[in-house]
């Protein structure tokens, strides 16, 4: 009894424990700290080049010291120098983690030094600045000067000495030098040097950076609404004239060509409405089929018609435009005119764009390492040329910041954590199209697997005949529930992105000859019918041949399904929707997509619906059934008002466990879908909304490759943890809208 | 389906009343000693059936559930716009009979039948009769209320909903019309919008006759409706029953004489899945031709 409390109460503390701890670490990520200014001893014997650096301490730990650091310890204490704090209360020297950025330097971002190695004179100076770069990770130093630039024309003078000039920033000191303009024509700039205390850089630098933000929003917003846009028409006139070209090497081959959507829809409609009239006319009394038959007769006659007038339309080349030679021509030439006009369009519009990045660039601050004296560069490749503003996200001295500043400071990172994107391999910056993505698959997962497992329970438990079949189908779907996940990511990745969508690309690998397809489809129909009769038959005869009756009949719906597919993988008439692309070789469903992902996950979790929803089914009780039946309510009438409802708090927990787990589900993930950087959301306010061909980012993947996967974890452990933390908050949050709803449910259910 | 021809009656024990007319002398009836030892007897159907119109008529009806057999061979003719009751012991097959007239025991898995039943003249057991067609006709109340977790109005207009009434004018008026027939309206007409669950027992089960009646069934099947009923209410579902049943048959299944005695026309008593005795009520409950059946309704055993 008290082992069962005391496990209770251990799973309760791991719980609780690890919950508070990434809440904790969660959200202290972003809180600014400061920065040290770290000074050793003069004779230290650390690989570093200088004794002063500044450093942002992470964490202190104690560790075993190598015999040479011993002889050193030693030393320092013959020299009555250690410092007794530098120690843990066990005698082992203590080491400090310190986060020191500036990976431009040819440096690691952090660094671990052993603390007897400090000087007792650690001071942080209130001119230390941690600016966030867009790339290359953050920068540790000091400002010095803002940098202006300006562009003259070729052919004023250069300046043998620097002259003083007067800016609106205040006095400063010019230069000149040769340069080129984005054109490649030699230009000549006029560089001004304002030098400033560093203390003053957090009053002079932060309206510019602003500024510089804005410019670099209007260049986006100019790529976004002018430039892309010429690129995407560009695209879609490649692929119309492809897809005619295609058409017409299939027209000259004699091959069949695609059909149209509502050529498939009357396909569809008329074999469909064939079965259906079998199934009437077997299932009809013997003795009034001969009234039915001439109502039989008419529908039939006009589903043949429709079947008769669909075929006539697919295998007679006379109906739907047909390409010719000549019409190509005249296509080609039409798209050719129009790319090049757009073409004309988008070079001027390339042109505007280098302009206003080059403008751009004429702002500049020079920031100081304390320890090498280096500036921040603005490639690394170059080192003379200093940080361009726009490429600075975010400047904070953390060390003059008061309460209010750094609450202000904490907020902005929160803020474009949220709702910003990754920069430096995501190691920084935010995790807004992260979050959109694992969002947007959660919500197809559950699109996709709610309404299939209850579908499929429900077959399951009213519908289907309880009896072999059923039961492996049972045992199967709960073994399925075992499966290591990561065998349906191979799943998915071999079945789904490459074979399903292969088939939606470009349509069948090898579709038969038309003759052979059809014959397939009258066969099919007739398997259908077989099945029908024999179902029918083993309904009305006795026991023991009714087993054997619906055994066949079940036989005959496995091989009906089977061929249907087999249909489906060989048509002639189907070339996929994007044949065009695919024959450029550029793969649109066949390749790792959010869709594929979302359906992985779907099967993934499909048995828990399932089994929840079975058993949610079977837990309605046989009177109100009975009560419903004995109304005169159909067994569809029944199952929809009286067993549904009742069932729905059991179907809505089953979904819960089932999104909750595929929402925190990676493996498969990372094989049909999670990339580490996808270029576009998967949903906008284009077209389809929903792009299921995209990759996507999401939070588990985004973990693991922060965690693993990435050159620097210590500067990307603060946005593990934020990332831990979200994942779980949106899980939670998903799951408190699906318990509340069920609350809402249940009580309705137990009365209101 | 298979119907088996009527068994040769081997052993004929229907003995008359003065042979056997033994009150006081503890049980020794010769037709239950052969029920129990499973020997066919032929029961005994008074002559004041015949001639009647027969809504409902059992030739030779046995049900299986699996390989237990729950009604023997059971033939009885029940008159159009009578009510009739049908008493016996607990578990001698009243609810089966009543719910194989329905055909709600086609739901229990495994239940074969055997012999015919006919609804005016129709077989209800054919291959080509429109169960859910059938059962629109027949009312049935069971004997537990089973309200469905829906609000009073919508539960009481079911059947009419299932038929595809949309018209909310209709609805509410034949909703109104069947709670006042099943003298619960002046309870419930001011909460109609509540859950059927917040009911009371008897207010559930007054519920479900409303829900039964309400779509003018030919037939009432009720099986044991005032279990759950106080004295009141239960006066009221009798005087219920024998208003409508100027309108519809009734069959009633109950274990009070009294209620048989006080609403029922004719009365059927069973035991272990076999009628005994069929008769008009007054006859079975004064003059029964069989002394087991005079026992079973004075009390005396059963
Ligand atoms: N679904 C079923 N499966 C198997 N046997 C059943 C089933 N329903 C009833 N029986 C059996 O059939 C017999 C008759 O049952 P039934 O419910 O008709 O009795 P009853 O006369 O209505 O009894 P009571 O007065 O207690 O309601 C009983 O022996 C019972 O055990
Ligand atoms: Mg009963």
């Amino acid at each position: 009894m008290w082992l069962m409390g005391a496990a209770l109460a251990l799973c309760v503390i791991l719980i609780v424990g690890l919950v508070s701890l990434i809440a904790w670490q969660g959200i202290r990520a972003f809180w600014p700290r400061p920065i040290d200014l770290v000074t050793l001893r003069a004779d230290h014997v650390l690989e570093l080049r200088g004794e002063r650096f500044f450093g942002i301490a992470v964490r202190d730990e104690p560790y075993e010291p190598l015999p040479r650091e011993l002889e050193r310890i030693e030393a320092l204490g013959n020299a009555r120098t250690l410092d007794l704090t530098a120690f843990h209360t066990d005698g082992r020297p203590l080491r400090r983690l310190y986060l020191v950025g500036n990976r431009d330097l040819g440096q690691e971002s952090s660094l671990w030094v052993p603390l007897y190695e400090l000087s007792l004179a650690t001071a942080r100076p209130r001119s230390a600045l941690l600016v966030d770069r867009r790339d290359w990770g953050p920068w540790l130093g000091e400002a010095h000067a803002l940098v202006l630039d300006e562009y003259l024309s070729h052919d004023v003078q250069l300046f043998d000495d620097p002259q003083s000039v007067e800016t609106p920033f205040g006095p400063g000191s010019a230069h000149r030098f040769e340069g080129r303009n984005p054109q490649g024509e030699p230009i000549i700039v006029q560089r001004t040097t304002i030098d400033f205390e560093p203390d003053q850089a957090s009053r002079i630098l932060p309206p510019l950076i602003a500024d510089a933000h804005r410019r670099q929003a209007e260049i986006r917003r100019i790529e976004r609404e002018s430039r892309f846009p010429i690129d995407r028409r560009l695209n879609r006139l490649d692929l119309r004239l492809r897809q005619a070209e295609l058409d017409l090497q299939r027209a000259q081959n004699g091959r069949t060509r695609g059909l149209a959507l509502p050529l498939w829809a009357g396909l569809l409609v008329s074999i469909v409405g064939c079965a259906w009239l079998i199934k009437r006319t077997l299932k009809l009394p013997v003795e009034r089929r001969r009234g039915f038959l001439p109502q039989m007769t008419i529908r039939g006659a006009v589903l043949l018609a429709v079947l008769a007038a669909v075929v006539a339309v697919i295998e007679h080349p006379w109906a739907g435009p047909r390409i010719t030679a000549t019409s190509l021509e005249a296509l080609r030439a039409s798209v050719e005119e129009e790319s090049r006009d757009l073409r004309m369009e988008a070079e001027q519009i390339d042109r505007l764009l280098m302009d206003l990045r080059h403008a751009d660039q004429r702002f500049r601050a020079v920031i100081l390492d304390p320890r090498t004296g280096a500036q921040a560069p603005q490639t690394t490749s170059d080192p003379r040329e200093p940080l361009v503003l726009s490429q600075i996200v975010r400047l904070a001295a953390p060390n003059e910041l008061s309460f209010a500043g750094k609450l202000r400071l904490y907020a902005s990172r929160i803020a474009e954590f949220v709702a910003g994107e990754p920069r430096n391999a995501n190691q920084e910056g935010g995790v807004f199209p992260v979050i959109i993505g694992t969002v947007t698959l959660t919500l197809l997962l559950t699109v996709a697997v709610v309404p299939l497992g209850v579908i499929a329970a429900i077959y399951l438990r009213e519908y289907a005949r309880q009896g072999l079949l059923t039961s492996a189908v049972r045992i199967g779907v709960n073994n399925l529930a075992g499966v290591p996940s990561i065998v349906y990511g191979v799943f998915g990745l071999g079945f789904f992105c490459y074979t399903l969508g292969r088939w939606v690309d470009a349509g069948p690998t090898d579709p038969l000859p038309r003759t052979e397809w059809w014959m397939l489809v009258v066969g099919v129909l007739l398997v259908i019918a077989l099945a029908m009769g024999l179902g029918l038959l083993a309904r009305a005869s006795t026991r023991s041949s009714a087993r054997t009756l619906g055994l066949f009949a079940g036989l005959c719906w496995i091989t009906a399904v089977c061929i249907v597919i087999g249909i489906i993988a060989t048509t002639p008439y189907f070339h996929g929707f994007f044949e065009a692309k695919a024959a450029n070789n550029i793969s649109t469903f066949r390749a790792r997509g959010i869709l594929w992902a979302s359906l992985t996950l779907a099967l993934l979790t499909l048995p828990v619906v399932i089994v929840a929803t079975e058993e949610a089914i079977a837990a309605v009780p046989r009177s109100l059934r009975e009560g419903s039946y004995g109304c005169g309510a159909g067994k569809w009438q029944t199952i929809r008002r009286i067993v549904l409802p009742g069932a729905m708090p059991g179907i809505l927990t089953g979904a819960i466990l089932a999104v909750s787990r595929g929402a925190g589900e990676v493996a498969p993930l990372m094989l049909v879908g999670a990339a580490k950087v996808a270029p576009q959301l998967p949903i906008s306010g284009e077209f389809p909304f929903i792009h299921a061909e995209r990759s996507f980012m999401h939070l588990g993947f985004h973990i693991f490759d922060l965690g693993f996967q990435s050159k620097d974890p210590v500067a990307a452990r603060p946005l593990i943890w934020a990332t831990t933390l979200l994942l779980i908050l949106i899980v939670l949050a998903l799951n408190m809208a699906a318990i509340l709803l069920r609350a809402r449910l249940r009580t309705r259910q137990s009365g209101f | 389906m298979e119907t088996t021809a009527p068994k040769p009656s081997g052993l004929r024990r229907t003995l008359l009343r003065d042979d056997a007319a033994r009150p006081s002398q503890p049980v020794k009836t010769l037709v239950l000693d052969a029920i129990r030892a499973g020997e066919t007897f032929t029961p005994a159907v008074h002559a004041s059936l015949s001639g009647l119109d027969p809504v409902l008529r059992l030739n030779d009806f046995s049900l299986f559930y699996g390989p237990t057999q729950a009604l023997f061979s059971i033939s009885m003719n029940v008159p159009r716009g009578k009510v009739t009751a049908i008493i016996g012991p607990s578990g001698c097959g009243k609810s089966t009979l009543l719910r194989s007239v329905n055909r709600l025991n086609d739901l229990v898995d495994g239940v074969r039948i055997e012999g015919d039943m006919l609804l005016n003249g129709r077989s209800i057991y054919d291959r080509h009769v429109d169960v859910i067609d059938l059962r629109k006709r027949l009312g049935m109340v069971f004997q537990k209320p089973n309200p469905f977790p829906m609000s009073i109005f919508e539960n009481v207009i079911y059947p009419l909903r299932i038929d595809g009434e949309r018209r909310r004018r209709v609805l509410e008026e034949a909703c109104e019309r069947a709670l006042r027939s099943a003298a619960i309206w002046d309870e419930v007409k001011d909460r109609l919008n509540a859950s059927a669950l917040r009911l009371s027992g008897g207010q559930q089960q007054r519920l479900c006759i409303a829900r039964a009646i309400v779509a003018d069934p030919e037939v009432l099947l009720l099986d044991e409706p005032c279990s759950a009923l106080d004295p009141i209410a239960t006066l009221r579902v009798e005087e219920l029953i024998h208003e409508i049943s100027q309108r519809y048959t009734v069959m009633i299944v109950t274990h009070n004489m009294q209620q048989a005695m006080r609403v029922s026309h004719f009365t059927a008593f069973m035991y272990l899945g076999r009628l005994v005795e069929y008769g008009a009520t007054p006859e079975i409950f004064q003059r029964p031709h069989l002394p087991e059946t005079e026992q079973y309704v004075t009390g005396r055993f059963g």
